[in-house]
């Protein structure tokens, strides 16, 4: 059912007006029709009224004097009226008297009422009128009824009339209200239409026109400002969305250029890692044939001085034997000639092996051979190597070592060659009665070592070439003085080798100073050992479990910086080294708590010194206790030369330590064992000939197969692998170790001439314990890794 | 008197002829062998107390000489000092693992050889 609601306005509207006109017109025909009506019945009610009346009176006589033919004469007049009337008069005992219409059954009519009273029953209007005789007396009554017929057609005319003009004006007011209804609803479906207009079309444009300013105008205003906002909107959001759409667009495209860019980027890449790989291969190949060149250059180098050598050997040789008189005596001129040749040779000799070491430097093949060794007795020996020298010219030497300088890790003999080479320089161009010097200390973490002397000194033009190759300085003195022109150069190669500097300070006349700067730190690093010791520090610093497991050393030494200085060394071979100051304290350290061997110090010893060894050997207990007598260089005082101190040998601790190990106190409980691992015997009999002495014994496999079943059978300690083996090559055996259950733990020091790749290097990097090059076996150096080995993994020389 | 035999083994005439003169005059009585073959016969031959042995040599190296000297029962004893020109590190330790009994460098000091030839034969 199509609801109200839905109908057009234009339709509400009209049914509306008509429904209101109809309704009004209704309720006043409705308020007309019942006032006629009242109206009716009133006037009604008063004609038979009166017409009652005027019975009752016509009729007193009638019934005074029982005349009813008078009476129903009375009742004529009725005839005449429009309506039907029923009447009769009663008389007082009510019987009717006369009736009308005449002949009218009594029985139809109502009993009698004697007092004036009228009622509407039915369509019809009763009426009693009582009569009165002259005195008043009631002698009868009157009924009069009346069907009001012409009341009630009267009253059907005017509500049909009613009922005519109701239709007339309800068609008349639809009429008039479907026509002028437009004149609101129009300007609402107009704007209606639009509304849907525009939101169909989605043209914010479209203007509603407004026709009045009453509301409808106002709605159009509003809507047409809201129009106006939304096409304002609308036009700013289709602004946006074209900015974003340009956005996009110009994303889009910075993106394609990007992407060109990309491409290119690659393919630029592509070509500079070409380029690269190429220049790295021009570079790879120039680095090879620079490598060949260089050890080619070495090579011809070494075969140079061979053969130079050769002839050098009949050269000094022969002048030896006539300066030995062998064949009888030369005159004077002869000596000096022959000394002459003699000196030539040597100076040749010298030049060659400059040659030698430098060709090495520069082939990049010199190579540290560091090892623990007290510089102080290094800077002391080189003193007293020219000691003859300069005491033939007249020359005071002097030393000053600073506290804090003692044992060094760091390659002895180019150390011996830096101080020789500068102090044999100064002694070589200082004129007769002058004095060399060398002064050591620390200065911050370097060990400045500065070699002086009261020489000619060098002019500034000559001190920045100094360190090149062959250049000597001119002067007066320097052609008297031989030389090779390539000692400090290798000096300075080997300062450098160590990571150092070295420099120099010369006032013309006055003399030179020469120094040495070397980082201790960072040989340290490089090394990966204590560097540097002082007096008392870290290497005394050991649990006392290890003590226990390891030889008691008692060392009886006064000077404490000697004392700490034998102590790192003992410590570092494995010992256990208990100090005492004098003989006394020694002896009773002795009593309390026999070591296993007693070191002393034999300067401090003088003369008392051989008590204390009577009485070491006449006590039953001390007697067999082992003794090793040594003797420290006396710090040379500035000024003093050197002592005669040498007339026993001064202390080398390496020395001291082969001694000790050549007791064979090491080889008391189980030896060490050692397992060598590689495919040439003769480098097992070397490994064997050099640790064997040292107290450890050598399991020899000579396949990686080999050697991985005697490690895993016989548990060695250590092992010394091979890294190029036929079969199962160092690598892998490596790797086996690792994964074996009894193997995974044991220190491996690699022996090979591989020269390792840095992809080879980080494969070994971590997993073992130390490494040493064939090519350039030493025995010390070898033995010293693997001592520093064995005590790292703990399971120490016993 | 007799000196103790001293073989001298080198291809170089001026250098035999050096050693060899030092020897004579102090009293051993050398020998020489300019190859190693040589070296190898006359050692067999003459069992000398003292072999000074130059490293390079024509035909048969000084070194594979000594390893076949030092092969052989009758020889083996003889100690067997290496003398080469080479000044390369290592030599001495590769040449005392290949079977010498002492090394000296050259050009060799007088004084040095006299000292070795002493400690070995008294």
């Amino acid at each position: 059912m199509r609801s109200i609601h839905n109908i057009p306005i234009s339709r509400k509207l009209t049914l509306i007006i008509t429904l209101i006109s109809c309704v009004a017109l209704t309720l006043n025909c409705g308020f007309f029709i019942i006032y006629e009506f009242l109206s009716f019945r009133k006037a009604s009610l008063q004609q038979l009224q009166t017409m009652i009346e005027t019975f009752s009176i016509n009729n007193r006589a009638t019934i005074a004097f029982d005349d009813p033919t008078s009476a129903a004469t009375t009742f004529a007049s009725l005839k005449n009226e429009n309506n039907t009337f029923a009447a009769c008069i009663y008389r007082t005992n009510g019987v009717i008297f006369v009736t009308y219409p005449e002949g009218l059954p009594k029985e139809g009519f109502p009993p009698p009422a004697f007092v004036r009273t009228n009622w509407f029953e039915a369509g019809s209007l009763v009426l009693f009128e009582p009569i009165h005789d002259d005195v008043g007396q009631k002698i009868g009554s009157v009924y009069l009824k009346s069907n009001l017929q012409s009341m009630y057609s009267g009253l059907y005319r005017f509500m049909a009339i009613a009922l005519g003009v109701v239709l007339t004006v309800s068609i008349a007011a639809f009429a008039l209200s479907a026509k002028l209804q437009g004149w609101i609803s129009q300007p609402i479906l107009d704007l209606s239409k639009l509304a849907r207009a525009v939101s169909l079309n989605k043209d914010y444009s479209l203007r509603a026109v407004k026709k009045a300013d009453d509301e409808v105008g106002v709605l159009i205003d509003s809507f047409n400002e809201m129009l106006s906002q939304i096409q304002a909107r609308d036009d700013q959001l289709k602004a946006a969305k074209q900015k974003a759409e340009e956005v996009s667009e110009e994303l889009r495209v910075s993106h394609e250029t990007l992407e060109d860019y990309n491409r290119t980027l690659e393919i630029k890449v592509e070509q500079r890692t070409a380029e690269l790989a190429q220049a790295m291969n021009e570079a790879q190949e120039s680095k090879v044939a620079a490598e060949q060149a260089t050890r080619h250059k070495s090579e011809f180098v070494a075969n140079m001085s061979h053969e130079l050598r050769t002839p050098l050997n009949a050269i000094i040789g022969f002048s030896q034997v006539l300066l030995e008189k062998m064949f009888g005596p030369l005159n004077e001129k002869q000596t000096e000639y022959t000394n002459d040749i003699l000196g030539s040779g040597q100076h040749l000799l010298s030049l060659i092996n400059d040659i030698l070491d430098l060709s090495k430097v520069e082939a990049g093949k010199m190579e540290l051979e560091p090892s623990l060794f007290d510089l102080r007795a290094i800077i002391q020996g080189s003193l007293v190597m020219l000691k003859e020298r300069a005491a033939n010219h007249g020359i005071t030497l002097k030393a000053d070592i600073g506290e804090g300088i003692g044992i060094v890790n760091a390659d002895e003999r180019k150390m011996k060659q830096i101080l020789f080479n500068l102090l044999s320089n100064a002694v070589k161009f200082t004129p007769d009665r002058g004095a060399v010097g060398i002064r050591a200390n620390l200065v911050g973490d370097d060990i400045h070592i500065a070699v002086w002397d009261t020489g000619i000194g060098i002019p500034k033009s000559e001190q920045q070439k100094l360190f090149k190759e062959f250049h000597r300085v001119q002067s007066s003195l320097s052609a008297t003085v031989e030389g090779t022109g390539l000692g400090l150069t290798l000096t300075r190669k080997f300062v450098e080798l160590h990571g150092g500097r070295i420099w120099m300070e010369s006032t013309l006349g006055k003399g030179s100073v020469f120094t040495v700067a070397l980082p201790q730190k960072k040989l340290e690093a490089e090394l990966g050992t204590v560097f540097i010791t002082r007096p008392g520090e870290s290497l005394l610093a050991d649990s006392s479990s290890e003590h226990e497991a390891r030889v008691r050393v008692l060392v009886i030494e006064p000077d404490a910086r000697a004392a700490a200085m034998l102590t790192g060394h003992l410590n570092e071979a494995g010992y256990s080294v208990e100090v005492a100051r004098d003989h006394e304290e020694g002896w009773k350290k002795i009593q309390a708590r026999p070591p296993r061997v007693v070191v002393v110090d034999v300067l401090q010893t003088e003369g008392a010194g051989v008590s204390f060894l009577d009485r070491l050997k006449e006590d039953p207990t001390t007697k067999e206790l082992p003794v090793i007598m040594v003797s420290f260089l006396e710090g040379g005082e500035p000024g003093e030369p050197l002592t005669e101190t040498e007339r026993i040998a001064k202390l080398d601790p390496k020395l001291l330590v082969e001694k000790l190990g050549g007791l064979g106190l090491r080889r008391q409980n189980t030896p060490v064992r050692i397992l060598a691992i590689d495919d040439d015997p003769r480098t097992i009999e070397l490994l064997a000939a050099s640790l064997g002495p040292e107290g450890f014994e050598v399991l020899k496999a000579t396949t990686g197969e080999q050697g991985l079943e005697m490690a895993a059978d016989q548990r060695p300690d250590l092992i010394v692998l091979d890294l190029l083996m036929p079969g199962m090559n160092g690598f892998e055996v490596l790797e086996k170790l690792e994964q074996g259950q009894l193997t995974h733990d044991m220190p491996i020091i690699i022996f090979s001439i591989k020269n390792l790749s840095v992809e080879e290097k980080n494969r070994l990097k971590g997993r073992i314990a130390g490494m040493a090059e064939k090519g350039a076996f030493n025995k010390e150096a070898f033995v010293s890794i693997v001592e520093r080995t064995l005590k790292r993994s703990q399971k120490g020389i016993i | 008197m007799a000196g103790k035999v001293v073989l001298i083994v080198d291809d170089n005439a001026k250098n035999v002829k050096l050693v060899r003169d030092v020897l004579e005059f102090k009293g051993y009585a050398p020998l020489v062998a300019e190859t190693g073959e040589a070296a190898v016969a006359l050692a067999t031959e003459h069992l000398p107390a003292l072999i000074l042995m130059d490293v390079h040599l024509p035909g048969i190296s000084g070194t594979e000489a000594t390893k076949m000297l030092k092969a052989n029962e009758a020889t083996k004893k003889i100690p067997t000092i290496a003398l080469t020109a080479m000044a390369m590190k290592g030599v001495r330790e590769s040449l005392l693992a290949e079977g010498f009994d002492g090394y000296l460098s050259k050009p060799v000091e007088l004084k040095e050889l006299l000292e070795l030839v002493k400690s070995h034969l008294g």
